[in-house]
């Protein structure tokens, strides 16, 4: 698997754990409803679209399951939803009334209840084994490399895609840097921007572009207007994009759609390097340290990739990194520029850990051998992550168009609970956290809250574990084990208790970690791997533990109502 | 035995105010741990101080023995640090010197019991006991004492206690990887001079007849019929009536008293043994009916007997701890009410620690004897207790004596359950948890109350 | 205005276990007046507070707010009935499906019939206890908040506020039937809901005028002075202008000169024509601002009358000494 392949699936495995801990974020960091249940409502989810997608009789005689409609994929995921919020709605109705320990324990129990229903019943879903043949939507047609008009529309409509969302972020980039009065006017930001839109802005709202603080204190409820140009201008620019696309991958199968995808892939490349500098606003010393730090954990790591024996690199693998979190930790007490920003500089040794893993790990071996050409095939494949390269022309694969759907996905949700967070409704659940007789004293019943509350963040359960059905396109009853909600809280606490957009980041976080660790797993020994697995849980469980003592609130912490209304 | 664990989790989740996610884990660590002493060429780094399967060299034997000294003085040291280890807590003054000596001769004899006692399941679940007692308020010290110091919500306890258990099981996973494992046990213990086989069933067979009850206790090896006797509806009458009769008498006999044999545990006793000797002295043997109006057939072994015994045992210390001791008492006041026990000069946070060490204890031989009822040892297996017992700690109004009652509901619910409806053994646990939601449904202000 | 009571308790009663709190206590409380009620620790006073309010289920005797009885009053509602009769019936449904294949195998007609017969069942339960609760007289409503949508407001005596809200959201979520506060209208009418929210707001500055709150008002509620909260607590009340605002003490714990902002801020309310029941244990206060009086002692009444009349009462005086 090209590395680019594994940090798309990174991405989409993120994906769609955000709609996951999006849905735990509206019950418990919206409602404080302590949900320990949630894979349930995933594992509803999964099934409900699973069985009515499925076609009648997939894998013989020995696969039993009911329904199998082979409805359209867009059916399933809705009735997934429905399902998984109406079952939702049900469930709380008896629990939810109970102190909080017991809703956990007793949702807990319904959700492990559930997980044993698809294992005892073979007649529901082929019981405790696998159910196979879930097909995804349109992966017949993948990979599509541009020579008929349905790829060319495809492969149009995710460049598009693709590129409306990048320029969405690096608008949201700049109006960060405006906010932090640290915005350059005509600086690199402005003119990537300046691209990225391809003049769109000249057709639409050209007044906006220079002043982006804008006033709307009084519309708090509304995206503000210049989000909605930004976003007309975005869609427009794509869709300029896919057009371009669509017309130079016709007329060159091959050229066409290896420039575009080049072009492509390189706006998303400047565009990510742009939100890093936005976010750690570091200067020169604290790159060059992170990136000091970043290479002496991937050294540390050395004795394992060149060492057979266990007894040999194991302690030496271990006393490299002793040394180098020793040096972290010293740094972190005794250097003013990194006890600063903590968070910041453990994110960014991260990313610089990453990135020396993505470009020079990955060319070592082809440069040793003094193979030049290999070397720089791979970098370039890498780089262009768009297109695989492993057929006679440039193709998009389906993972491709994987990260489109539920990237789309994704945001659509965001930004319906974003409306929904922020409208009065919001407010009220985040009554109900704080103090339900209250509510219950101004006149509104808790009660229909609450119930609300659950069925949303288990409709948006529901969602993710149809997204997880068609992503694996294989369900086993194992695969809804409580640790899926463990992992969902992991999330939601790592990035920001009711904090919407901090369930990504943390989602994010979670799986490049687990990315590291699965690629790291594969120089252990094979007898050891399974050990290995359980050891990086234990790491997870720590961290977790740490940061719930010292960071209670998550990395991105809760978005304060008085900056909202600021906006 | 889903009582030893509740009884630990719910004495954490009233006194400490944990809602211990990680107790099951904690019994799986028990089970583990007793896989030191029961088969030490079986765990991993100390295969190679072992030969063969389960005789430990000596490197292995001093590893053991050194483990039992240093858990059991652990295990004091967390009631109290230095002071503990030099006998503060003990009903009695004594020199601090001589409760030391006695403290480190109790550890050299759980070492010597652990190293010596190789491959003996008993002192595997001694040690393991001990070791998790030791073990089991590491957790409040390092984590929910520090977290409950912030005073945090119980939510938040109930997701650090989550996080806990993830440590807890994934650790025992890097250590002892993922595959089954299993006890060795001999089936044959000499007693008093007889073998005993521990492991084979007997068939307890009851059949309802039109004249009366007859139980039938038979051996499937040897086919040899133990016991057989026919109970005549006179006589179960009068065994009943005797029980309650006796009941009633133990419990007039100490009501309003509060010594360790309380009204209701005496009248409870005084009936049982009522029952048991009326029906000794009122049976007569008689055939197996060949059409009984209802059979049913227990399979029960000696090593299942001797679980009962050994739970009954412990609870009785338990018992015998929380109603006769100074640190009972403090015990049961902290359950009442933390901030007022406080007021009183109970040193909570000691008496806190002293639980967990209980709890520990209690998780430990737990741990061990799920292990041999079971047959295997999975990670999982902790957690798939941990919800029955947590739906009897509810169901028992997180109470210690609730939760005793509440474990046997469960237990007969889940046993029962999945023979009277026609259901798999899939649905065990599941069970203990449609109780759990009927009560709930029916009587919420039953158990918050 | 008219003269009928705002409110009348009948023979309250309320038992904890046992102990009796309130035991047979009757007053009313007149429209458009303030009424203290009075008593020393432990008298009664806010478990009598929290059965108007309807936090709490009255063991017995009735209490009429605006003639109809307050149990009447919180009566589930028909969106409540049908939630839960839905529920129970989608519930047994899938009972009903288990159930037909463990007797009649896996057909779909079977699983279907179960589901339907299911559903049907779990109709009739929920109807079946409903009227079965309905004979038995004993089953009494707690549901507070439909007593406040019919306008009787209370506030806590451990002030509630939202701690992680702001003094504006505080107020915000104090008006009832916004539209906002639908999920489907926050979503799909958000222009509605954006007109709605912007004269909330209009309203909210105005209270926030009032109770000269700006400085503090994107201020977390959690960091204000205690008597800044019982300030905020006020400007909820006002923002839902009910007919009955219920006060437990008001003023406790607060500075002279904001308790004296706090009392012109009530006496001008009660002069717009809202009636008030009022808490209070500092005496001076209620003696100086209720036009009557209520003194209850262990859980029982004791005196009714005017101020002066109640300064005189020798039991009164006896008690408070005492206690």
């Amino acid at each position: 698997m090209a590395t680019a392949d594994i940090l798309v699936s990174l991405v989409v495995l993120a994906m769609f754990y955000s709609i996951l801990s999006l849905g735990m974020n509206i019950k418990y960091g919206h409602t404080g409803l302590l949900d320990f249940g949630h894979v349930g409502f995933y594992l509803i989810g999964a099934y409900t679209a699973a069985l009515l997608v499925i076609p009648a009789d997939v894998g013989g005689p020995s696969t039993v399951y009911l329904f199998g409609l082979d409805l359209p994929w867009v059916v399933g995921v809705l009735a997934a939803m429905v399902v998984a919020g109406i079952v939702g709605a049900i469930v709380a109705l008896p629990t939810i009334r109970l102190r909080e320990d017991y809703l956990a324990i007793t949702v807990l129990g319904v959700a492990t209840i559930f997980q044993r229903i698809i294992q005892a019943e073979t007649w529901l879903a082929n019981g405790p084994d696998a159910l196979r043949g879930i097909t995804p939507p349109l992966i017949d047609k993948f990979p599509v490399d541009g020579q008929s008009t349905l790829g060319l529309v495809l492969i149009a409509l995710i460049c598009g895609t693709v590129w409306v969302l990048t320029t969405l972020g690096l608008g949201r980039i700049r109006e960060t840097l405006a906010e932090a009065d640290r915005s350059v006017v005509g600086g690199a930001t402005d003119t990537l921007y300046a691209i990225g839109l391809l003049g769109t802005e000249r057709v639409l709202g050209t007044e906006r572009m220079g002043d982006s603080t804008g006033e709307n204190v009084s519309e708090p409820t509304t995206i503000g207007s210049e989000a909605t140009t930004q976003f007309r201008m975005s869609v427009l620019a794509g869709g300029i994009v896919a057009v371009a696309t669509a017309i130079l991958a016709g007329i060159s199968t091959r050229g066409g759609l290896l420039a575009v995808g080049t072009i492509i892939s390189v706006y998303t490349w400047l565009v990510l390097l742009a939100g890093i500098n936005s976010y750690a606003n570091f200067d020169g010393m604290d790159y060059v340290a992170t990136l000091a730090l970043g290479t002496g954990y991937m050294l540390a790591l050395a004795p394992m990739y060149y060492l057979d024996s266990l007894i040999i690199w194991l302690p030496l693998t271990l006393g490299a990194f002793a040394a180098v979190i020793g040096g972290t930790v010293y740094l972190r007490r005794n250097w003013s520029r990194f006890s600063a920003r903590p968070f910041r500089y453990g994110l960014f040794i991260g990313v610089w850990f990453g990135a020396i893993w993505y470009f020079p790990i990955q060319v070592l071996t082809p440069l040793l051998d003094g193979n030049l050409m290999s070397a720089a095939t791979t970098v370039f494949n890498n780089v262009v992550w768009m297109l695989s390269f492993s057929g006679q022309t440039p193709q998009v694969g389906y993972s491709r168009f994987t990260l489109f759907l539920f990237g789309s996905i994704l945001l659509v949700v965001l930004y319906l609970m974003e409306l929904i967070v922020e409208s009065p409704f919001g407010r009220v659940l985040r009554a109900v956290r704080n103090d339900e007789r209250v509510v219950n004293s101004l006149g509104k019943d808790p009660f229909l809250y609450k119930i609300q509350s659950m069925a949303l963040g288990s409709a948006l359960g529901g969602l993710a574990g149809a997204l997880a059905a068609m992503y694996f396109q294989v369900l086993v009853f194992t695969m809804f084990a409580p640790r899926v909600t463990f992992i969902a809280l992991l999330i939601m606490f790592l990035g920001g208790v009711g904090n919407n957009r901090a369930m990504i980041v943390g989602a994010f976080l979670f799986w490049a970690f687990q990315t590291a660790t699965t690629e790291l797993a594969g120089f252990v020994a094979t007898d050891l791997r399974t050990n290995f697995q359980a050891f990086r849980f234990v790491l997870m469980g720590l961290l977790f533990l740490l940061i719930l003592y010292y960071r209670p609130q998550g990395l991105m912490g809760e978005r304060s109502r008085a900056e909202v209304s600021e906006q | 035995m889903v009582a030893l664990g509740a009884i630990g989790l719910s004495m954490v989740y009233s006194i400490a105010e944990v809602p211990n996610f990680a107790h099951g884990d904690l019994l799986t660590l028990g089970a583990y741990m007793a896989l030191l002493v029961n088969k030490p060429g079986n765990v991993p780094l100390l295969d190679t101080l072992t030969t063969g399967g389960q005789s430990a060299t000596m490197g292995g034997t001093a590893v053991l023995f050194a483990l039992g000294v240093v858990a059991t003085l652990g295990a004091i040291y967390m009631l109290g640090g230095v002071e503990a280890l030099l006998g503060s807590f003990w009903p009695v003054d004594v020199p601090g010197g001589a409760a030391l000596a006695v403290h480190v001769g109790l550890g050299a004899a759980v070492g010597a019991i652990a190293s010596l006692g190789v491959p003996s399941i008993i002192a595997a679940m001694l040690f393991s006991g001990i070791v998790v007692a030791a073990l089991g308020p590491l957790q409040e010290r390092y984590v929910f004492g520090k977290f409950r110091a912030k005073d945090i919500s119980l939510a938040m306890m109930l997701v650090v206690s989550l996080a806990v258990a993830f440590v807890l099981r994934f650790t025992i996973q890097t250590v002892f990887g993922s595959t089954t494992r299993s006890y060795s046990l001999q089936p044959e213990v000499e007693v008093f001079g007889n073998s005993i086989n521990m492991v084979v069933v007997k068939f307890f067979d009851f059949y309802v007849t039109g004249g009366g009850f007859l139980l039938n206790v038979s051996d499937p090896v040897s086919e040899a019929v133990l016991f057989n006797g026919v109970f005549s509806w006179v006589s179960i009458l009068l065994m009943f009536v005797a029980a309650a009769a006796a009941g009633y008498a133990g419990y007039r006999y100490r009501r309003g008293t509060r010594a360790i044999l309380g009204p209701y545990l005496l009248g409870t006793i005084a009936g049982i043994l009522a029952f048991a000797v009326i029906g000794f002295l009122t049976n007569s043997p008689g055939p197996v009916p060949q059409s009984p109006i209802h059979s049913t057939r227990v399979r029960l072994s000696v090593l299942n007997g001797a679980i009962i015994v050994l739970a009954l045992g412990m609870m009785g210390l338990l018992h015998t701890l929380l109603r006769a001791t100074k640190v009972g008492k403090a015990m049961r006041a902290t359950s009442d009410n933390r901030d007022l026990a406080e007021i009183r000069g109970i040193d909570v946070d000691q008496v806190t620690m002293g639980v967990w060490v209980i709890a520990g204890l209690f998780a430990g031989v737990g741990g061990a004897t799920l292990g041999v009822l079971f047959g295997t040892l999975k990670i999982t297996m902790g957690f798939f207790i941990l919800l029955p017992m947590f739906a009897a700690v509810i169901l028992g109004g997180i109470t210690i004596y609730g939760a005793l009652v509440g474990s046997y509901i469960v237990g007969l619910a889940m046993e029962i359950g999945i023979f009277a409806l026609p259901l798999g053994a899939t649905y065990r646990t599941p069970m203990a948890f449609v109780v759990l939601i009927l009560v709930l449904l029916l009587k919420p202000e039953g158990i918050t109350g | 205005m008219s003269d009928a009571p705002i409110l009348e308790v009948e023979n309250l009663q309320k038992k904890f276990g046992g102990i009796t709190a309130v035991d047979g206590v009757s007053f009313t409380l007149e429209t458009g007046k303030i009424t203290g009620l009075i008593g020393p620790n432990g008298a009664g006073k806010t478990t009598t507070f929290n059965l108007i309010s309807g936090f709490y289920k009255p063991t017995g005797g009735t209490i009429r707010f605006n003639g109809t009885d307050t149990q009447e009053i919180m009566r589930p509602s028909s969106a409540e009935r049908s939630i839960w009769t839905g529920a129970s019936a989608s519930s047994i449904g899938i009972l009903g499906i288990g159930a037909g294949r463990v007797l009649f195998g896996a057909s779909p007609s079977v699983l279907a019939g179960g589901a339907v017969v299911g559903a049907g069942a779990g109709i009739g339960l929920y109807l079946g206890q409903g009227a079965y609760r309905n004979r038995s007289e004993g089953t009494k409503h707690s549901r507070p908040f439909q007593l406040a949508q019919q306008g009787m407001i209370r506030t806590f005596q451990i002030t509630r506020e939202l701690t992680e809200m702001t003094v504006l959201e505080n107020l915000l979520l104090a008006p009832q039937g916004q539209m906002g506060e639908n999920i489907v209208n926050a979503v799909v009418r958000r222009d509605a809901v954006a007109e709605d929210e912007r004269q909330l707001r209009e309203q909210t500055e105005e209270v926030i005028d009032l109770l000269e709150l700006n400085h503090l008002r994107d201020e977390e509620a959690g960091n204000l002075s205690g008597g800044q909260r019982k300030l905020l607590e006020l400007g909820r009340v006002l923002m839902l202008e009910p007919d009955l605002v219920l006060l437990d003490e008001p003023v406790a714990g607060v500075n002279p000169s904001l308790t004296d902002r706090i009392m012109d801020a009530i006496t001008s309310m009660r002069d717009e024509g809202y009636s008030f029941c009022i808490v209070e244990h500092e005496m001076d206060v209620i003696m100086e601002i209720s036009d009557r009086i209520v003194a209850m002692a262990e859980g029982k009444k004791m005196a009714e009358g005017p101020p002066e009349e109640i300064q005189e009462n020798q039991q009164v005086l006896e008690s408070y000494l005492g206690g």
